[in-house]
């Protein structure tokens, strides 16, 4: 394809070349509200048709990873936004500080989900035959609070009595568990892909005030898996902590 | 960060239905600031002013339309 240093043969002018991708991230973005709409929807009806399930199912999420993370995310959405800033003013040191800092912000993400994902698998809670709620609190470890885990059987055992068929239906919240956060963790590789690319860039100094569109774009992406994860906490992290 | 302490201390009250109103309730705040400021919805003066309310708000056709640049791209003599 034909170009003239940042240009591309078939666009006039930088401006018009920049706002033609971001329009373009846009719709691409409304084509992933879709995809993971479709994910929310199927959430909301299994959690109407299964409440308890999906009651007892949550409480064995740890809130404190899932709030830290929450923090995490959002914070890395603000080093993206300095990065798309420093950029547009000139800063190039600071867009590839703020870069670099977004992208270690997004790993320790990832490295908690994957502390979370080991204690689903370590408690037997990964959908499939070796799926039992009861495991835990059967085979409490050193580490654990005989009195909380006292309290954690009680409630199991409840929901038991309350659906004979919690093991099946669990599975349901911890499938759809699973399914959204790993599509988000998905999504988050793929950004933190996208930002190694832009390091290395901002590295050779290729982004200035004239020309900075892929940082903007990367930008809009980085921030709408913020926005997934926002949604996605308390809807899988929060429901029925008040019993 | 302060609407996630928010969310995690209201999950704790008992408030019946209005816990999964006040948590999405929230989030949906938060997704907000985060779209008008983070990805400059609220800085463009051309933007359409009730374009950027819509998405978040469960509209996902709208998304385009929020887009600050939209206007300006879909006027451009060159693509018309």
């Amino acid at each position: 394809m034909h170009r003239t240093g940042d240009l591309y043969g078939h666009f006039q002018t930088l401006e018009q070349q920049k706002e033609t991708a971001t329009l373009g991230m846009w719709i691409f973005l409304v084509t992933e509200v879709l995809f993971f709409g479709g994910l929310f929807l199927a959430y909301t009806i299994n959690r109407s048709a299964f409440s308890t399930a999906f009651g007892i199912g949550s409480n064995t999420l740890d809130i404190t990873l899932g709030a830290g993370n929450t923090v995490v995310l959002i914070m890395s959405s603000l080093t993206m936004a300095m990065a798309v800033w420093s950029a547009q003013v000139g800063k190039k040191k600071w867009v590839s500080i703020f870069l670099i800092a977004t992208l270690v912000l997004g790993t320790v993400f990832l490295g908690v989900k994957a502390i979370e994902y080991k204690q689903k698998y370590d408690h037997h809670l990964i959908p499939g035959s070796g799926f039992d709620m009861r495991y835990r609190s059967a085979h409490p470890t050193a580490a654990d609070d005989p009195k909380e885990m006292a309290l954690e059987k009680e409630e199991v055992e409840k929901a038991f009595e309350k659906d004979p068929d919690i093991n099946a239906h669990s599975q349901l919240y911890f499938s759809l568990y699973f399914g959204m956060t790993g599509l988000h963790a998905l999504h988050m590789i793929i950004g933190a892909g996208l930002l190694v690319w832009l390091i290395k860039g901002s590295f050779a100094g290729r982004f200035t005030p004239q020309y900075n569109t892929p940082v903007e774009v990367v930008g809009l992406y980085w921030h709408f898996v913020d926005i997934v994860w926002i949604y996605l906490f308390p809807l899988l992290y929060l429901i029925d902590r008040h019993r | 960060m302060l609407g996630t302490y928010v969310t995690v201390r209201a999950a704790f009250v008992d408030l019946g239905k209005m816990n999964i109103v006040l948590a999405l309730g929230i989030a949906t705040i938060k997704a907000t600031l985060v779209v008008l400021y983070f990805m400059h919805a609220a800085t463009v003066p051309s933007a359409p002013s009730w374009s950027s309310s819509a998405p978040s708000s469960g509209w996902p056709s709208c998304w385009p339309l929020r887009s600050p640049i939209t206007p300006r791209v879909l006027t451009k003599p060159s693509l018309v």
